[in-house]
Protein backbone atom coordinates (compact mmCIF):
# COMPACT_ATOMS: atom_id res chain seq x y z
CA UNK A 1 0.00 0.00 0.00
CA UNK A 2 2.80 2.22 0.85
CA UNK A 3 4.45 1.32 -2.47
CA UNK A 4 1.31 2.14 -4.25
CA UNK A 5 1.20 5.35 -2.80
CA UNK A 6 4.21 6.03 -3.24
CA UNK A 7 3.96 5.27 -7.01
CA UNK A 8 0.88 7.19 -7.37
CA UNK A 9 1.76 10.95 -5.82
CA UNK A 10 5.67 10.72 -7.33
CA UNK A 11 4.27 11.07 -10.87
CA UNK A 12 6.02 13.27 -12.72
CA UNK A 13 6.47 11.45 -16.26
CA UNK A 14 3.28 9.88 -18.43
CA UNK A 15 0.34 11.35 -19.42
CA UNK A 16 -2.18 11.87 -17.43
CA UNK A 17 -6.24 11.69 -18.08
CA UNK A 18 -6.59 15.50 -18.12
CA UNK A 19 -3.74 15.42 -20.77
CA UNK A 20 -5.31 12.91 -22.40
CA UNK A 21 -8.32 14.42 -22.59
CA UNK A 22 -7.30 17.17 -23.90
CA UNK A 23 -5.25 15.77 -26.69
CA UNK A 24 -8.79 13.58 -27.73
CA UNK A 25 -10.71 17.04 -27.93
CA UNK A 26 -8.09 19.02 -30.25
CA UNK A 27 -7.97 15.54 -32.26
CA UNK A 28 -11.83 15.84 -32.60
CA UNK A 29 -11.53 19.45 -33.48
CA UNK A 30 -9.62 18.53 -36.45
CA UNK A 31 -11.35 15.72 -37.45
CA UNK A 32 -14.55 17.41 -37.36
CA UNK A 33 -12.65 20.18 -39.65
CA UNK A 34 -12.30 17.42 -42.25
CA UNK A 35 -15.43 16.54 -42.18
CA UNK A 36 -16.36 19.21 -44.36
CA UNK A 37 -14.20 18.22 -47.03
CA UNK A 38 -15.41 14.66 -47.18
CA UNK A 39 -19.02 16.01 -47.73
CA UNK A 40 -17.81 18.36 -50.74
CA UNK A 41 -16.47 14.76 -52.16
CA UNK A 42 -19.92 13.03 -51.42
CA UNK A 43 -21.82 16.56 -52.86
CA UNK A 44 -19.54 16.64 -55.95
CA UNK A 45 -20.14 13.08 -57.04
CA UNK A 46 -23.63 13.67 -56.63
CA UNK A 47 -23.20 16.67 -58.72
CA UNK A 48 -21.95 15.12 -61.52
CA UNK A 49 -24.63 12.38 -61.96
CA UNK A 50 -27.36 14.65 -62.00
CA UNK A 51 -24.93 16.55 -64.47
CA UNK A 52 -24.88 13.73 -66.48
CA UNK A 53 -28.78 13.10 -66.65
CA UNK A 54 -29.21 16.41 -67.47
CA UNK A 55 -27.04 16.19 -70.80
CA UNK A 56 -28.40 13.10 -71.77
CA UNK A 57 -32.01 14.45 -71.56
CA UNK A 58 -31.53 17.74 -73.17
CA UNK A 59 -29.44 15.08 -76.23
CA UNK A 60 -32.49 13.09 -76.64
CA UNK A 61 -34.81 16.01 -76.52
CA UNK A 62 -32.85 17.40 -79.83
CA UNK A 63 -32.91 14.11 -81.65
CA UNK A 64 -36.54 14.25 -81.15
CA UNK A 65 -36.72 17.63 -81.62
CA UNK A 66 -34.94 16.67 -85.03
CA UNK A 67 -37.49 14.43 -86.16
CA UNK A 68 -40.32 17.32 -86.26
CA UNK A 69 -41.93 18.13 -89.27
CA UNK A 70 -40.70 21.71 -90.46
CA UNK A 71 -44.52 23.10 -90.39
CA UNK A 72 -44.66 21.88 -86.84
CA UNK A 73 -40.92 23.61 -85.59
CA UNK A 74 -42.44 27.01 -87.27
CA UNK A 75 -45.61 27.32 -86.10
CA UNK A 76 -45.49 30.16 -83.09
CA UNK A 77 -46.95 27.82 -80.36
CA UNK A 78 -44.01 25.37 -81.32
CA UNK A 79 -42.62 26.07 -77.77
CA UNK A 80 -45.86 25.72 -75.82
CA UNK A 81 -46.64 22.57 -77.64
CA UNK A 82 -42.98 21.63 -77.00
CA UNK A 83 -43.94 22.04 -73.26
CA UNK A 84 -46.94 20.03 -72.65
CA UNK A 85 -46.87 16.69 -71.65
CA UNK A 86 -49.34 15.31 -74.07
CA UNK A 87 -46.78 16.46 -77.55
CA UNK A 88 -46.37 13.89 -79.84
CA UNK A 89 -47.16 11.59 -77.14
CA UNK A 90 -45.03 12.12 -74.31
CA UNK A 91 -41.12 12.46 -76.36
CA UNK A 92 -41.31 15.97 -74.72
CA UNK A 93 -43.00 17.93 -72.35
CA UNK A 94 -41.47 20.80 -69.75
CA UNK A 95 -40.01 18.05 -66.95
CA UNK A 96 -38.13 14.58 -66.59
CA UNK A 97 -38.20 12.03 -64.19
CA UNK A 98 -35.72 9.61 -63.77
CA UNK A 99 -37.44 6.27 -63.67
CA UNK A 100 -38.14 5.18 -59.79
CA UNK A 101 -36.76 9.25 -58.97
CA UNK A 102 -38.41 11.70 -57.47
CA UNK A 103 -36.42 15.12 -58.13
CA UNK A 104 -37.79 16.69 -60.90
CA UNK A 105 -35.44 18.18 -63.76
CA UNK A 106 -36.80 21.12 -65.22
CA UNK A 107 -36.78 21.37 -69.26
CA UNK A 108 -37.40 24.60 -71.42
CA UNK A 109 -37.64 24.98 -75.02
CA UNK A 110 -36.62 27.95 -77.19
CA UNK A 111 -37.44 28.01 -80.72
CA UNK A 112 -36.18 31.53 -82.97
CA UNK A 113 -37.28 31.31 -86.40
CA UNK A 114 -34.74 32.67 -88.58
CA UNK A 115 -35.32 35.38 -90.28
CA UNK A 116 -37.49 36.27 -87.62
CA UNK A 117 -40.36 37.83 -90.01
CA UNK A 118 -41.30 36.80 -93.77
CA UNK A 119 -40.23 33.59 -94.97
CA UNK A 120 -38.19 31.33 -92.43
CA UNK A 121 -34.80 29.65 -93.76
CA UNK A 122 -34.43 27.63 -90.46
CA UNK A 123 -35.61 27.46 -87.19
CA UNK A 124 -32.94 27.16 -84.23
CA UNK A 125 -34.53 25.20 -81.43
CA UNK A 126 -32.77 24.93 -77.96
CA UNK A 127 -33.23 22.84 -75.52
CA UNK A 128 -32.47 23.39 -71.36
CA UNK A 129 -32.33 21.13 -68.95
CA UNK A 130 -31.93 22.29 -65.10
CA UNK A 131 -30.67 19.83 -62.54
CA UNK A 132 -33.14 19.57 -59.59
CA UNK A 133 -31.85 21.04 -56.35
CA UNK A 134 -30.70 19.77 -53.76
CA UNK A 135 -28.47 18.19 -53.76
CA UNK A 136 -26.24 20.98 -55.29
CA UNK A 137 -26.75 24.23 -56.95
CA UNK A 138 -28.96 23.76 -59.66
CA UNK A 139 -26.92 23.39 -62.87
CA UNK A 140 -28.69 23.84 -66.59
CA UNK A 141 -27.47 21.89 -69.51
CA UNK A 142 -28.29 23.36 -72.54
CA UNK A 143 -27.71 22.12 -76.10
CA UNK A 144 -29.16 23.28 -79.89
CA UNK A 145 -29.91 22.68 -82.99
CA UNK A 146 -30.85 23.80 -86.43
CA UNK A 147 -33.42 22.58 -88.73
CA UNK A 148 -33.35 23.98 -92.42
CA UNK A 149 -36.57 25.12 -94.05
CA UNK A 150 -36.63 22.34 -96.59
CA UNK A 151 -38.46 24.35 -98.82
CA UNK A 152 -36.84 27.89 -98.81
CA UNK A 153 -36.11 29.44 -101.75
CA UNK A 154 -33.38 31.27 -100.76
CA UNK A 155 -29.91 30.34 -99.05
CA UNK A 156 -28.56 33.60 -98.47
CA UNK A 157 -28.88 33.45 -94.76
CA UNK A 158 -27.82 29.83 -94.13
CA UNK A 159 -26.96 28.65 -90.99
CA UNK A 160 -23.60 29.30 -89.85
CA UNK A 161 -21.60 27.08 -87.40
CA UNK A 162 -21.52 29.63 -85.06
CA UNK A 163 -23.11 28.46 -81.47
CA UNK A 164 -25.28 32.10 -81.94
CA UNK A 165 -26.59 32.26 -85.40
CA UNK A 166 -28.33 35.58 -85.26
CA UNK A 167 -28.05 37.00 -89.16
CA UNK A 168 -28.18 40.57 -88.71
CA UNK A 169 -30.92 41.85 -91.14
CA UNK A 170 -29.44 43.09 -94.75
CA UNK A 171 -28.66 46.68 -94.96
CA UNK A 172 -30.42 46.78 -98.15
CA UNK A 173 -33.37 44.14 -98.57
CA UNK A 174 -34.48 43.70 -102.09
CA UNK A 175 -38.40 43.42 -100.95
CA UNK A 176 -40.66 45.96 -100.31
CA UNK A 177 -43.04 48.89 -101.20
CA UNK A 178 -42.37 52.06 -100.02
CA UNK A 179 -43.15 55.73 -100.62
CA UNK A 180 -40.98 58.71 -101.58
CA UNK A 181 -42.58 62.07 -100.57
CA UNK A 182 -40.48 65.43 -102.18
CA UNK A 183 -41.70 68.67 -100.86
CA UNK A 184 -40.39 71.92 -102.19
CA UNK A 185 -40.23 74.62 -99.91
CA UNK A 186 -39.50 78.93 -100.79
CA UNK A 187 -41.83 79.18 -104.09
CA UNK A 188 -43.78 77.56 -106.00
CA UNK A 189 -40.84 77.47 -108.77
CA UNK A 190 -40.13 73.80 -109.72
CA UNK A 191 -39.44 74.02 -113.79
CA UNK A 192 -42.36 73.36 -115.59
CA UNK A 193 -40.59 71.36 -118.23
CA UNK A 194 -38.23 68.95 -116.44
CA UNK A 195 -40.31 69.16 -113.06
CA UNK A 196 -38.32 66.66 -110.45
CA UNK A 197 -37.10 63.47 -111.60
CA UNK A 198 -36.65 60.30 -109.30
CA UNK A 199 -34.01 57.61 -110.65
CA UNK A 200 -32.84 54.40 -109.07
CA UNK A 201 -29.21 54.54 -109.11
CA UNK A 202 -28.29 51.42 -107.16
CA UNK A 203 -29.31 48.99 -110.39
CA UNK A 204 -27.58 49.01 -113.78
CA UNK A 205 -29.05 50.54 -116.31
CA UNK A 206 -30.89 53.13 -113.83
CA UNK A 207 -34.45 52.76 -113.59
CA UNK A 208 -36.15 56.21 -113.96
CA UNK A 209 -39.61 55.76 -111.36
CA UNK A 210 -42.46 56.71 -112.90
CA UNK A 211 -44.32 58.80 -112.58
CA UNK A 212 -41.26 61.52 -113.45
CA UNK A 213 -41.57 64.31 -113.87
CA UNK A 214 -43.89 65.89 -111.15
CA UNK A 215 -44.25 69.50 -110.63
CA UNK A 216 -44.52 69.80 -106.52
CA UNK A 217 -45.47 73.01 -105.03
CA UNK A 218 -45.62 74.46 -101.96
CA UNK A 219 -48.98 72.63 -100.75
CA UNK A 220 -48.67 69.84 -103.04
CA UNK A 221 -46.00 67.13 -102.58
CA UNK A 222 -44.51 65.11 -105.37
CA UNK A 223 -45.47 61.68 -104.25
CA UNK A 224 -43.65 58.42 -105.35
CA UNK A 225 -45.15 55.04 -104.21
CA UNK A 226 -44.56 51.17 -104.89
CA UNK A 227 -40.50 51.69 -104.68
CA UNK A 228 -38.63 48.92 -103.93
CA UNK A 229 -35.83 49.34 -101.47
CA UNK A 230 -32.51 50.85 -102.23
CA UNK A 231 -30.67 54.19 -103.49
CA UNK A 232 -31.95 56.57 -105.31
CA UNK A 233 -31.16 59.81 -106.70
CA UNK A 234 -33.89 63.02 -106.73
CA UNK A 235 -33.40 65.72 -109.00
CA UNK A 236 -34.59 68.96 -108.57
CA UNK A 237 -35.09 71.67 -111.99
CA UNK A 238 -36.20 75.05 -110.67
CA UNK A 239 -36.02 78.13 -110.87
CA UNK A 240 -34.07 80.33 -107.88
CA UNK A 241 -36.65 82.86 -106.71
CA UNK A 242 -39.08 82.78 -110.36
CA UNK A 243 -36.14 84.09 -111.74
CA UNK A 244 -36.66 82.65 -115.35
CA UNK A 245 -33.53 83.21 -116.49
CA UNK A 246 -31.51 81.34 -114.08
CA UNK A 247 -32.34 77.45 -114.32
CA UNK A 248 -30.92 75.39 -111.36
CA UNK A 249 -30.99 71.69 -110.85
CA UNK A 250 -30.28 70.21 -107.20
CA UNK A 251 -30.35 66.49 -106.67
CA UNK A 252 -30.58 64.53 -103.40
CA UNK A 253 -29.41 61.03 -102.37
CA UNK A 254 -32.08 59.27 -100.58
CA UNK A 255 -31.61 55.41 -99.33
CA UNK A 256 -35.11 53.58 -98.88
CA UNK A 257 -34.37 50.34 -96.48
CA UNK A 258 -37.41 49.57 -94.14
CA UNK A 259 -40.14 52.83 -94.01
CA UNK A 260 -41.17 55.41 -96.57
CA UNK A 261 -38.92 58.54 -96.82
CA UNK A 262 -39.69 62.26 -97.28
CA UNK A 263 -37.39 65.24 -98.65
CA UNK A 264 -37.48 68.63 -98.79
CA UNK A 265 -35.79 71.20 -101.53
CA UNK A 266 -35.61 74.86 -100.96
CA UNK A 267 -36.17 76.47 -103.89
CA UNK A 268 -34.80 79.78 -102.62
CA UNK A 269 -30.94 78.70 -102.66
CA UNK B 1 10.51 -5.29 -3.20
CA UNK B 2 9.95 -2.39 -1.26
CA UNK B 3 13.57 -0.98 -2.21
CA UNK B 4 12.61 -1.97 -5.55
CA UNK B 5 9.02 -0.48 -5.72
CA UNK B 6 10.80 2.78 -4.15
CA UNK B 7 12.98 2.86 -6.68
CA UNK B 8 11.02 2.60 -9.54
CA UNK B 9 8.49 5.50 -7.94
CA UNK B 10 11.22 7.76 -7.90
CA UNK B 11 12.65 7.12 -11.26
CA UNK B 12 8.90 7.05 -13.49
CA UNK B 13 5.98 7.09 -12.68
CA UNK B 14 3.80 5.55 -16.15
CA UNK B 15 0.62 5.29 -17.22
CA UNK B 16 -1.90 3.83 -14.62
CA UNK B 17 -4.22 0.78 -15.61
CA UNK B 18 -7.00 3.28 -15.53
CA UNK B 19 -5.40 5.35 -18.00
CA UNK B 20 -4.65 2.87 -20.34
CA UNK B 21 -8.02 1.73 -20.43
CA UNK B 22 -9.67 5.29 -20.98
CA UNK B 23 -7.51 5.87 -23.89
CA UNK B 24 -7.61 2.53 -25.30
CA UNK B 25 -11.73 2.88 -25.48
CA UNK B 26 -11.19 6.82 -26.61
CA UNK B 27 -8.43 5.00 -29.61
CA UNK B 28 -11.13 2.26 -30.40
CA UNK B 29 -14.27 4.66 -30.48
CA UNK B 30 -11.93 7.40 -32.95
CA UNK B 31 -10.58 4.74 -35.26
CA UNK B 32 -14.08 2.71 -35.64
CA UNK B 33 -14.83 6.51 -36.96
CA UNK B 34 -12.06 6.07 -38.77
CA UNK B 35 -13.27 2.62 -40.42
CA UNK B 36 -16.61 3.44 -40.83
CA UNK B 37 -15.97 6.47 -43.06
CA UNK B 38 -13.50 4.03 -44.72
CA UNK B 39 -15.82 1.65 -45.50
CA UNK B 40 -18.39 4.14 -46.82
CA UNK B 41 -16.10 5.47 -49.50
CA UNK B 42 -15.06 1.81 -50.18
CA UNK B 43 -18.30 0.84 -51.00
CA UNK B 44 -19.41 4.00 -52.56
CA UNK B 45 -16.36 3.73 -55.02
CA UNK B 46 -17.60 0.44 -55.87
CA UNK B 47 -20.82 1.15 -56.16
CA UNK B 48 -20.09 4.10 -58.59
CA UNK B 49 -17.55 1.84 -60.64
CA UNK B 50 -20.52 -0.57 -60.66
CA UNK B 51 -22.80 1.75 -62.00
CA UNK B 52 -20.12 3.10 -64.89
CA UNK B 53 -19.49 -0.05 -65.97
CA UNK B 54 -23.94 -1.39 -66.16
CA UNK B 55 -24.27 2.27 -67.68
CA UNK B 56 -21.47 1.36 -70.31
CA UNK B 57 -22.72 -1.86 -71.39
CA UNK B 58 -26.54 -0.54 -71.62
CA UNK B 59 -24.77 2.29 -73.59
CA UNK B 60 -22.67 -0.39 -75.78
CA UNK B 61 -25.96 -2.37 -76.07
CA UNK B 62 -27.98 0.96 -77.44
CA UNK B 63 -25.29 1.40 -80.25
CA UNK B 64 -25.45 -1.89 -81.45
CA UNK B 65 -29.04 -1.89 -81.68
CA UNK B 66 -29.38 1.69 -83.23
CA UNK B 67 -27.09 0.65 -85.80
CA UNK B 68 -28.52 -2.02 -86.43
CA UNK B 69 -32.16 -0.87 -86.92
CA UNK B 70 -30.58 2.27 -88.57
CA UNK B 71 -29.27 -0.33 -90.76
CA UNK B 72 -32.47 -2.33 -91.17
CA UNK B 73 -33.63 -3.07 -95.21
CA UNK B 74 -36.67 -4.50 -96.30
CA UNK B 75 -37.41 -7.73 -97.51
CA UNK B 76 -37.64 -7.07 -101.34
CA UNK B 77 -37.68 -4.07 -103.01
CA UNK B 78 -41.16 -3.40 -104.55
CA UNK B 79 -42.98 -0.02 -105.52
CA UNK B 80 -44.60 1.42 -103.43
CA UNK B 81 -41.32 0.68 -100.79
CA UNK B 82 -41.59 -2.06 -97.57
CA UNK B 83 -41.26 -1.73 -94.14
CA UNK B 84 -37.82 -3.16 -93.49
CA UNK B 85 -39.61 -3.77 -90.39
CA UNK B 86 -41.46 -6.82 -89.79
CA UNK B 87 -43.16 -6.39 -86.16
CA UNK B 88 -42.86 -3.63 -84.05
CA UNK B 89 -43.64 -3.74 -80.45
CA UNK B 90 -43.02 -2.08 -76.82
CA UNK B 91 -40.09 -4.84 -75.67
CA UNK B 92 -39.41 -6.75 -79.27
CA UNK B 93 -38.68 -5.23 -82.74
CA UNK B 94 -38.27 -7.51 -85.65
CA UNK B 95 -36.45 -6.26 -88.66
CA UNK B 96 -34.70 -7.54 -91.62
CA UNK B 97 -30.82 -6.89 -91.77
CA UNK B 98 -27.46 -8.06 -93.37
CA UNK B 99 -25.74 -6.51 -90.47
CA UNK B 100 -22.53 -8.63 -89.55
CA UNK B 101 -23.94 -11.11 -92.08
CA UNK B 102 -20.67 -12.77 -94.31
CA UNK B 103 -20.68 -10.33 -97.57
CA UNK B 104 -21.64 -6.87 -95.80
CA UNK B 105 -18.74 -4.71 -96.07
CA UNK B 106 -17.54 -2.74 -93.53
CA UNK B 107 -19.43 0.25 -94.24
CA UNK B 108 -22.96 -1.40 -94.14
CA UNK B 109 -23.25 -2.03 -97.68
CA UNK B 110 -22.65 -4.97 -99.74
CA UNK B 111 -24.38 -8.30 -100.94
CA UNK B 112 -24.83 -9.66 -96.97
CA UNK B 113 -27.86 -11.99 -96.73
CA UNK B 114 -30.75 -10.56 -95.53
CA UNK B 115 -31.88 -12.30 -92.51
CA UNK B 116 -34.75 -11.54 -90.10
CA UNK B 117 -33.74 -9.98 -86.87
CA UNK B 118 -35.02 -9.21 -83.48
CA UNK B 119 -34.08 -7.66 -80.79
CA UNK B 120 -36.41 -8.69 -77.44
CA UNK B 121 -36.93 -8.09 -73.72
CA UNK B 122 -37.15 -11.77 -72.54
CA UNK B 123 -40.28 -11.27 -70.30
CA UNK B 124 -40.95 -14.53 -68.37
CA UNK B 125 -40.35 -15.24 -65.01
CA UNK B 126 -41.16 -12.95 -62.12
CA UNK B 127 -37.40 -11.13 -61.37
CA UNK B 128 -37.69 -7.42 -62.47
CA UNK B 129 -34.22 -7.97 -63.61
CA UNK B 130 -34.93 -8.60 -67.44
CA UNK B 131 -32.58 -9.35 -70.25
CA UNK B 132 -32.30 -7.76 -73.55
CA UNK B 133 -31.44 -10.41 -75.93
CA UNK B 134 -30.83 -9.56 -79.93
CA UNK B 135 -31.52 -12.94 -81.99
CA UNK B 136 -31.14 -13.83 -86.17
CA UNK B 137 -33.12 -16.46 -88.20
CA UNK B 138 -29.50 -17.32 -89.34
CA UNK B 139 -30.84 -21.04 -90.55
CA UNK B 140 -33.56 -18.83 -91.93
CA UNK B 141 -36.28 -21.23 -91.66
CA UNK B 142 -39.03 -18.25 -90.28
CA UNK B 143 -39.12 -19.79 -86.69
CA UNK B 144 -37.23 -18.40 -83.68
CA UNK B 145 -35.69 -21.44 -82.50
CA UNK B 146 -32.25 -23.15 -81.35
CA UNK B 147 -30.89 -23.06 -84.40
CA UNK B 148 -30.77 -19.05 -84.58
CA UNK B 149 -28.06 -16.87 -83.34
CA UNK B 150 -28.64 -15.59 -80.19
CA UNK B 151 -26.45 -12.85 -78.18
CA UNK B 152 -27.28 -11.22 -74.69
CA UNK B 153 -27.16 -7.21 -75.59
CA UNK B 154 -27.75 -6.28 -71.61
CA UNK B 155 -28.90 -7.69 -68.16
CA UNK B 156 -30.44 -5.79 -65.54
CA UNK B 157 -33.40 -3.89 -67.61
CA UNK B 158 -35.56 -2.58 -65.29
CA UNK B 159 -37.98 -1.16 -67.98
CA UNK B 160 -41.13 -3.78 -67.86
CA UNK B 161 -41.67 -2.78 -63.88
CA UNK B 162 -41.36 1.05 -64.24
CA UNK B 163 -44.45 2.75 -64.74
CA UNK B 164 -44.54 5.24 -67.63
CA UNK B 165 -47.27 8.53 -66.76
CA UNK B 166 -45.97 10.54 -69.90
CA UNK B 167 -47.66 8.66 -72.58
CA UNK B 168 -51.44 8.54 -72.61
CA UNK B 169 -52.11 6.01 -71.82
CA UNK B 170 -50.30 5.40 -69.50
CA UNK B 171 -48.48 2.39 -69.27
CA UNK B 172 -47.67 0.17 -66.62
CA UNK B 173 -44.38 -0.43 -68.36
CA UNK B 174 -41.81 2.12 -69.89
CA UNK B 175 -41.48 0.54 -73.54
CA UNK B 176 -37.97 -0.17 -74.93
CA UNK B 177 -39.15 0.95 -78.11
CA UNK B 178 -41.31 3.68 -79.37
CA UNK B 179 -41.87 4.54 -82.65
CA UNK B 180 -42.53 7.55 -84.48
CA UNK B 181 -44.58 8.43 -87.38
CA UNK B 182 -46.32 11.61 -88.83
CA UNK B 183 -49.85 11.67 -88.27
CA UNK B 184 -52.77 12.73 -91.25
CA UNK B 185 -52.50 16.14 -90.68
CA UNK B 186 -47.78 15.02 -91.36
CA UNK B 187 -47.23 16.03 -87.42
CA UNK B 188 -44.99 13.97 -85.51
CA UNK B 189 -46.75 11.52 -82.81
CA UNK B 190 -45.09 8.36 -81.27
CA UNK B 191 -46.75 5.07 -80.44
CA UNK B 192 -45.17 1.98 -79.06
CA UNK B 193 -46.79 -0.41 -80.76
CA UNK B 194 -47.30 -0.07 -84.41
CA UNK B 195 -49.55 -2.73 -86.29
CA UNK B 196 -48.61 -4.78 -89.18
CA UNK B 197 -50.74 -3.00 -91.64
CA UNK B 198 -49.02 0.08 -90.80
CA UNK B 199 -45.35 -0.01 -90.51
CA UNK B 200 -44.20 1.11 -93.59
CA UNK B 201 -45.49 4.61 -91.46
CA UNK B 202 -42.34 4.43 -89.31
CA UNK B 203 -39.88 7.02 -89.62
CA UNK B 204 -37.83 6.73 -86.32
CA UNK B 205 -37.18 4.61 -83.04
CA UNK B 206 -36.80 5.61 -79.91
CA UNK B 207 -34.51 3.12 -77.86
CA UNK B 208 -34.96 3.31 -74.10
CA UNK B 209 -32.98 1.43 -71.72
CA UNK B 210 -33.19 1.48 -67.65
CA UNK B 211 -31.30 -0.71 -66.05
CA UNK B 212 -30.44 -1.24 -62.96
CA UNK B 213 -26.74 0.25 -61.81
CA UNK B 214 -27.03 -1.28 -58.18
CA UNK B 215 -28.27 -4.79 -57.40
CA UNK B 216 -29.39 -5.79 -54.63
CA UNK B 217 -29.04 -2.39 -52.95
CA UNK B 218 -31.43 0.90 -53.29
CA UNK B 219 -32.07 0.94 -56.86
CA UNK B 220 -30.50 3.41 -58.74
CA UNK B 221 -31.55 3.19 -62.78
CA UNK B 222 -29.57 4.29 -65.76
CA UNK B 223 -32.06 5.76 -68.03
CA UNK B 224 -30.16 5.65 -71.71
CA UNK B 225 -32.03 6.82 -75.10
CA UNK B 226 -30.98 7.20 -78.39
CA UNK B 227 -33.30 7.77 -81.28
CA UNK B 228 -32.69 6.53 -84.58
CA UNK B 229 -34.01 7.05 -88.09
CA UNK B 230 -33.51 3.93 -90.28
CA UNK B 231 -32.68 5.12 -93.36
CA UNK B 232 -34.37 2.49 -95.41
CA UNK B 233 -37.73 3.33 -94.22
CA UNK B 234 -39.96 4.55 -97.01
CA UNK B 235 -41.13 7.73 -95.10
CA UNK B 236 -37.78 8.76 -93.41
Amino acid sequence: MIMRKQLACDCGDGFSLVELLITIIIAGVVFAAMVPFFMNVVTASSRDRVRNVATDVAQTRIENIRLLSFSQLSDPSIATNLSSAGFANGQFGSTYMPPGGSSVYTVSYSVTNVPSTGAVNYVRVAVSVTTPSPPSSPYTATMATIVMNPSATSNSSSPSPSPSPSPSPSPSPTTGSYTLTVMVGGGNWVNPTTGVTVVKNDVTPNVTETPSPQFPTTTSNGVWSGLPAGQYLVTCNYYKNGQMSGPKTTTQTVFITTSNATISFDLTQ
Amino acid sequence: MLSIGAKRGRRQAGVTLVELLVSMIILSIISTMVIVVWFALQSSYAQSANANDTRSAARDALNRVASEIRDAQPQTITTPAQAPFAMAGPTEVDFYSSYNQPGTAANGSGTGTLRLTRVYLDTSGTSPYKTLYWQRDTNNNGTWDSGDRLIVLATNVVNNSIANTAVTPNTSYTAIFTYGYRDSNGNFTSADTISAANLTSIISVNIRLIVDTNLNHTPTRADLQITVRPRNAPQS
